[in-house]
């Protein structure tokens, strides 16, 4: 891989710009998601989630990699606005 | 132990400005975060630069002043930040709203904006897409937007490259004090010293100066919004109802937490319109707000399942489009409507900055202000009414 490799499809980042994003302090997943736009597509991540890690551990000199604790980001998988404005709260429990 | 000259708590737009204006300047600047960059209300927002509720007097020179900033950004910072004009239209379904709406177009109007109230088939030329009914007419007008991201990495990559020293995910949970001045700030991972100490902590701004034993009546509302992929939709203009049930949620919480204490405030519930296309093209809609005291990580799903209404309601074409993801982010305010600015009484070196309503639009400004205080230089406003301590309150 070199610094023009693509790593996040959905939005077109690079390695390069990964990894100057891991340099200048961004420590975990969810900052390089919002900074960079690496997992910003409509995979949400899906994809490049496990490149991400990869590399964080790889340029991060901190020894811990703080975990992603903000970030629970509903839907789980993308929904259309259709099927989500009539979401019934009763049936989803049933189910 | 390395002393720096000016530890900034907070990496929000307003601690990020002042560390970025610092470090320009030379100085030693630490920056530490309970979280990672920007967390809070700094980065989940609808990225709407707005005079909205701003009356003629100080905070609207602010906001001027910051706008030209703004524009300068791009050169200043060395990258697009994503600053443009927004055009905005703002729907009224009743009569009351209309009169309301009216009074507001005059100020804007006598301020020198570019503002119209629009008719029906006016607004259907404007954003043809819209659904029209039930509504009697809009305001259309001008604003700004920016990318509020960019504008957080480029005052974090600037800053760093000025030799900022960054301490994320290091929860700041007291200080070490004397009768006048801070010593040092106590986080999670250990005791960080300067010689000058900043908070804009925001949203949690109250929790940390309350160990300092000083009640900050900055409480938060926490507002959600979801992001639908992009393709298939184009909207020409920025979109929301002009129905303040959003602010007066907040007026109530405030008298309410100024009466029963915050953490014993009922939970309310508040729904507005906005939708927007941000700029990378994705479908931005908020939001549903709540006032509890528990800071909620994830948007209740009555919350998703109700924005998504809204879109429907407003842009039928809009149902086939995939929400890909979604937020909730508390949004600080302070009861009388103004921020918190200034030295913090007895500590001569504790700035507060935190508070501001609209932060956005005050970003650039509040850095350079910040920035001339902690350094003693004369400053063109008056600022007194910010006083962080003017609510008195000593626990």
């Amino acid at each position: 891989m070199d610094d023009a490799t693509i790593i996040c499809r959905c939005e077109d980042v690079t390695y390069g710009e990964v990894k100057k994003a891991i340099v200048s302090g961004l420590l975990i997943p969810g900052d390089i998601r919002k900074y960079t736009r690496a997992g910003m597509g409509s995979c949400q991540g899906r994809t490049c989630q496990r490149l991400l890690m990869q590399m964080l551990k790889e340029y991060s000199d901190s020894c811990e990699i703080a975990e992603d604790t903000i970030n629970i980001r509903t839907p789980i998988q993308p929904i259309s606005i259709t099927e989500l404005s009539v979401w019934d709260s009763e049936i989803n429990e049933k189910e | 132990m390395k002393t720096y000259d000016v530890a900034v708590i907070g990496s929000g737009l307003v601690g990020l400005s002042t560390a970025y204006e610092l470090a320009k300047k030379g100085r030693k600047v630490a920056l530490i975060d309970s979280l990672g960059l920007s967390a809070g209300a700094s980065s989940a927002n609808t990225s709407l630069l707005l005079f909205e509720g701003v009356t003629r007097g100080m905070i609207f020179d602010l906001c001027v002043e910051s706008i030209e900033s703004y524009a300068n950004m791009a050169e200043e910072l060395g990258g697009d930040v994503g600053f443009e004009t927004a055009k905005m239209i703002c729907y009224i379904k009743n009569e009351e709203n209309f009169a309301e709406a009216r009074r507001m177009s005059d100020f804007y109007v006598e301020n020198g904006f570019e503002y119209d109230v629009v008719d029906d088939s006016t607004l259907h030329k404007l954003e043809p897409e819209l659904n029209m009914e039930g509504m009697l007419g809009a305001l259309y007008f001008t604003q700004w937007k920016m990318d509020p991201l960019r504008v957080v990495y480029a005052y974090f990559t600037r800053a760093r490259e000025y030799g900022m020293d960054w301490y994320p995910h290091n929860k700041a949970i007291g200080f070490r004090k004397n009768n006048e001045r801070i010593l040092g700030v106590i986080t999670e991972k250990g005791t960080i010293q300067a010689e000058q100490y900043v908070v804009a902590t925001g949203a949690w701004t109250r929790e940390l100066m309350l160990t300092l034993n000083i009640d900050i009546p900055e409480y938060y509302i926490q507002g959600a919004a979801l992001v639908a992929e992009r393709g298939g939709i184009s909207l020409n203009n920025v979109i929301y109802q002009f129905e303040p049930t959003r602010v007066r949620m907040e007026q109530r919480s405030g008298e309410l937490a100024m009466e029963l204490g915050w953490e014993n405030i009922p939970k309310l519930v508040a729904s507005e319109f906005v939708i927007l296309q941000d700029s990378h093209g994705n479908l931005v809609s908020a939001q549903s707000s709540m006032v509890t005291p528990e800071i909620v990580n994830a948007v209740p799903p009555e919350f998703l399942r109700d924005m998504a209404a809204n879109i429907k309601l407003h842009f039928p074409k809009f149902g086939v489009c995939k929400v890909i993801r979604s937020w909730i982010c508390p949004i600080p305010f302070v009861p009388d409507g103004k921020p918190f600015f200034g030295f913090v009484r007895p500590y001569n070196n504790l700035l507060l900055a935190s508070g501001f309503a609209s932060v956005l639009i005050m970003t650039p400004i509040l850095g350079k202000l910040a920035s001339s205080l902690l350094e003693g230089e004369r400053i063109s406003y008056d600022l007194s009414s910010f006083d962080p301590c003017r609510f008195e309150k000593v626990v």
